[in-house]
């Protein structure tokens, strides 16, 4: 075997490049080998611990999250006890007991709860981790209310991957350590920090067993309810921060607006909060709560942190058009990067009666811009009048049958109207194909004359967006694909008028969201086409796993 | 009786704070065992929490006077068998992050290697000494500072296939390195 090629699969190993096809030629040659084997594991340990040595190790913060993970293990416990025992008590508590009898029944179940913990450790049995404390709460049938946006050093309980721009359902949520953001239907940003044991009640309400979270509820986002076992923090347009102990004593923060306290679902509030203050509520009998000193991280502050421990969101596939100005031979045009091939026309089996009227591939001198993004450099894809379809195929696909999100971003203008009284009409429309099954599977957006822009499946379904796209201006668009392994898939696209503010998290909502679509294409191939009787301007196309690493906001 | 053993019984009768002293204690080689043997994908600084979780969890079967040391490493290596385990359940893991053949090797070396790692990684340190200014640069930015190859490419002014090359040459002469104790060339 030709060592060279391993060395060139070994670094793609080391730096997390493999694809299907690369790992099965490694594991080929692995197998072969026990010494390449050896030596392959030998540069992976060095490669590791480069790393170790470079990063910033704290060694006094890993021994204090190390304890404060085993005090939450040996806490979570006795909170669940407290929890159920005081789930089968009546609610609210009668008066007819006096309060020495009710400090004594608690000192009892705390007790109680206290001698079970020690006899397990004694007996060498872990604390229930997966034991749901709010199962015997009556639920819909779980529905997507939310997006996991971002996350970091997050360890999910049970363990689980979970992607950046996950959808989430109603249910549980665990976050052991690190940190996350969510970002419900409703508009509302969730900051979430850990160890948190939480439940997506809606689209509009989250219930908090024990954690911190930070969340802000702006414009149709107001009236976001936070539940605890002490009572609602429900908002009143603001920004507040919610701490839950195990115990179930809750702190609320507020940094903007106002909040209100409810101590039971549903009534009266019994405190509003106002920015700058901030109380405990231990029970749901402490209705006012205790007043203490407002300390709480604002969102903005929250997500900068968490995005500066995390690697640059970059995209894995790039096309600038960052080439010399005017007409160029398509088969030179090899920019950019996550490219197998330069572009080129359809061929063989691609090709249809509507045949292309132009074969240049012609480049813009200037580059299409976008307010809210970082200036480009290079020119821009002309799609002229008549018929132009550009084909380039991916270094590493689109795969529709595992489990994965993509997100595909470009800017696009359809440059004047089409002139009156005109038969052509004006079509542009990004698909992503399959190099050796073209016509099969398919994904892609279209901006046609109706201007109203659509999501094209497979050229069977077609979902068009209630808004429309202002021709003659730059816009900027994403397309969000869910892979799913065993389930169906679904699609999501943004188009971003200029003018329109390019939001810091996935938008809510979105312009399109398609149904729950069967597809288990393997989607190598970008096809872009523009048609009808006015140019089209194509520009900034990023393909990428992350909506931070498509957009390039400013 | 050594402090060790002193902070174990300390722990043994109910003393959480007795613990901090034996996770510091041990924390430098055991992150550097973890480290060494996860597999991509995985999470080395979580199998050392979980081993110090676990090893605290069953402080009452450790006998006094036995190698500690060693009982903690053999936690270290069920936890790791639960972190591998754990990545086997992601789906299609072997096409995306290693070849099988590659995390079994990882996974029998963490059975069988004793816990030299830490040994090991003050080696490592003393050969990238031996680099030059900007060979030590290089790996900065790569490991340091988490850049992305294009980016460093575009920094030197070189191709990204000549800086992948040039970083999977620099691994190859700090393991030459390594293997004979500090004795190899990487200049």
């Amino acid at each position: 075997m030709n060592p060279e090629r391993l060395d060139e699969l070994c670094a793609m190993l080391l730096e997390g490049e493999l694809n299907e096809a690369h790992s099965l030629e490694l594991q080929t040659i692995l197998e072969s080998s026990p010494e390449l084997l050896k030596r392959t594991a030998d540069l992976y340990e060095i490669h590791r611990s480069l790393g170790q040595i470079h990063q910033p190790h704290d060694a006094a913060q890993f021994a204090q999250t190390t304890l404060a993970r085993m005090h939450t293990d040996r806490e979570a416990f006795i909170g669940t006890l407290k929890y159920r025992l005081r789930e089968a008590a009546p609610r609210p508590l009668k008066r007819r007991f006096s309060l020495f009898k009710i400090a004594a029944l608690a000192a009892a179940m705390v007790a109680f709860a206290l001698l079970i913990y020690s006899l397990l450790v004694f007996l060498d049995v872990s604390p229930p981790h997966g034991v749901e404390t709010v199962a015997s709460i009556p639920t819909q049938p779980a529905t997507r209310v939310a997006t996991l946006v971002r996350f970091a050093h997050a360890r999910w309980e049970p363990d689980v991957t979970m992607t950046a721009g996950q959808r989430l359902e109603t249910g549980p949520l665990r976050l052991s350590t690190g940190e996350a953001i969510l970002l419900f239907d409703s508009g509302a940003i969730v900051a979430v920090q850990a160890p948190a044991r939480l439940r997506l009640e809606s689209r509009g309400m989250i219930r908090v067993d024990q954690g911190r979270l930070t969340v802000r509820a702006a414009g149709d986002a107001a009236g976001f309810t936070v539940r605890t076992l002490s009572g609602d923090a429900q908002d009143l347009g603001t920004e507040f921060t919610v701490s839950v102990q195990v115990s179930g004593s809750t702190e609320v923060h507020v940094l903007q607006g106002d909040v209100a306290w409810l101590a039971t679902a549903g009534a009266t509030p019994t405190r509003v909060l106002h920015a700058g203050e901030a109380a405990r509520f231990d029970s749901v009998d402490k209705v006012q709560g205790h007043p203490i000193v407002c300390a709480a991280q604002s969102i903005d502050d929250f997500v900068r942190q968490l995005s500066a421990s995390l690697p640059p969101a970059v995209p894995t596939v790039y096309e600038g058009f960052d080439y010399p100005p005017g007409d160029m031979s398509i088969e030179t045009a090899s920019g950019g990067f996550g490219w197998k091939y330069p572009w080129r026309l359809r061929k063989g089996d691609e090709l249809t009666r509507e045949t292309d009227t132009s074969s240049t591939f012609s480049i813009a001198p200037t580059s299409l811009t976008f307010p809210f993004q970082q200036a480009s450099t290079g020119g821009a894809l002309n799609l002229p009048p008549g018929r132009s379809y550009r084909v380039r195929e991916l270094a590493d696909p689109i795969d529709l049958g595992r489990d994965a999100i993509y997100y595909i971003s470009f800017r696009v203008r359809r440059v004047g109207a089409p002139p009156t009284g005109s038969k052509e009409r004006p079509y542009f429309r990004l698909t992503l194909r399959n190099s050796t099954d073209f016509w099969t599977h398919s994904v892609g957006v279209g901006y046609p004359e109706s201007l109203h822009p659509t999501v094209l499946l497979s050229g069977r379904d077609t979902f068009a967006a209630p808004i429309i796209v202002e021709p003659d201006n730059t816009t900027f668009w994403v397309l969000k694909i869910v892979a799913r392994r065993n389930h169906q898939d679904e699609a999501y696209l943004k188009v971003f008028n200029a003018g329109e503010a390019i939001s810091a998290f996935e938008p809510t909502p979105w312009s399109v969201v398609t149904d729950r679509f069967p597809a288990e294409g393997i989607l190598n191939l970008v096809v872009v086409t523009g048609s009808g009787p006015v140019p089209h301007v194509f520009d900034e196309l990023r393909i990428g796993r992350t909506w931070d690493s498509v957009v390039s906001k400013k | 009786m050594t402090d060790l053993e002193a902070q174990i019984r300390r722990v043994q009768a109910g003393d959480l704070g007795a613990f901090d002293f034996i996770i510091r204690t041990f924390e430098g080689p055991l992150r550097a065992w973890t480290i060494a043997h996860c597999p991509p994908g995985g999470d080395a600084d979580d199998v050392a929490q979980r081993t110090f979780i676990e090893v605290f969890r069953s402080i009452s079967k450790y006998s006094p006077g036995t190698d500690f040391r060693a009982w903690l490493f053999t936690v270290a290596r069920f936890q790791m068998r639960a972190e591998v385990t754990r990545l086997m359940r992601v789906a299609d893991y072997h096409q995306r992050y290693a070849p099988r053949a590659f995390v079994e090797e990882l996974s029998r070396r963490a059975e069988t290697t004793e816990n030299e790692d830490h040994g090991r990684l003050e080696l490592l340190k003393l050969c990238m000494q031996k680099l030059s200014e900007p060979n030590r640069q290089m790996l900065a930015e790569r490991y340091e500072d988490g850049l992305p190859l294009e980016e460093i490419a575009r920094r030197a002014k070189r191709s990204l296939g000549a800086i992948k090359k040039h970083l999977f040459v620099l691994r190859s002469k700090l393991l030459t390195c390594v293997q004979t104790h500090g004795t190899g060339e990487v200049a």
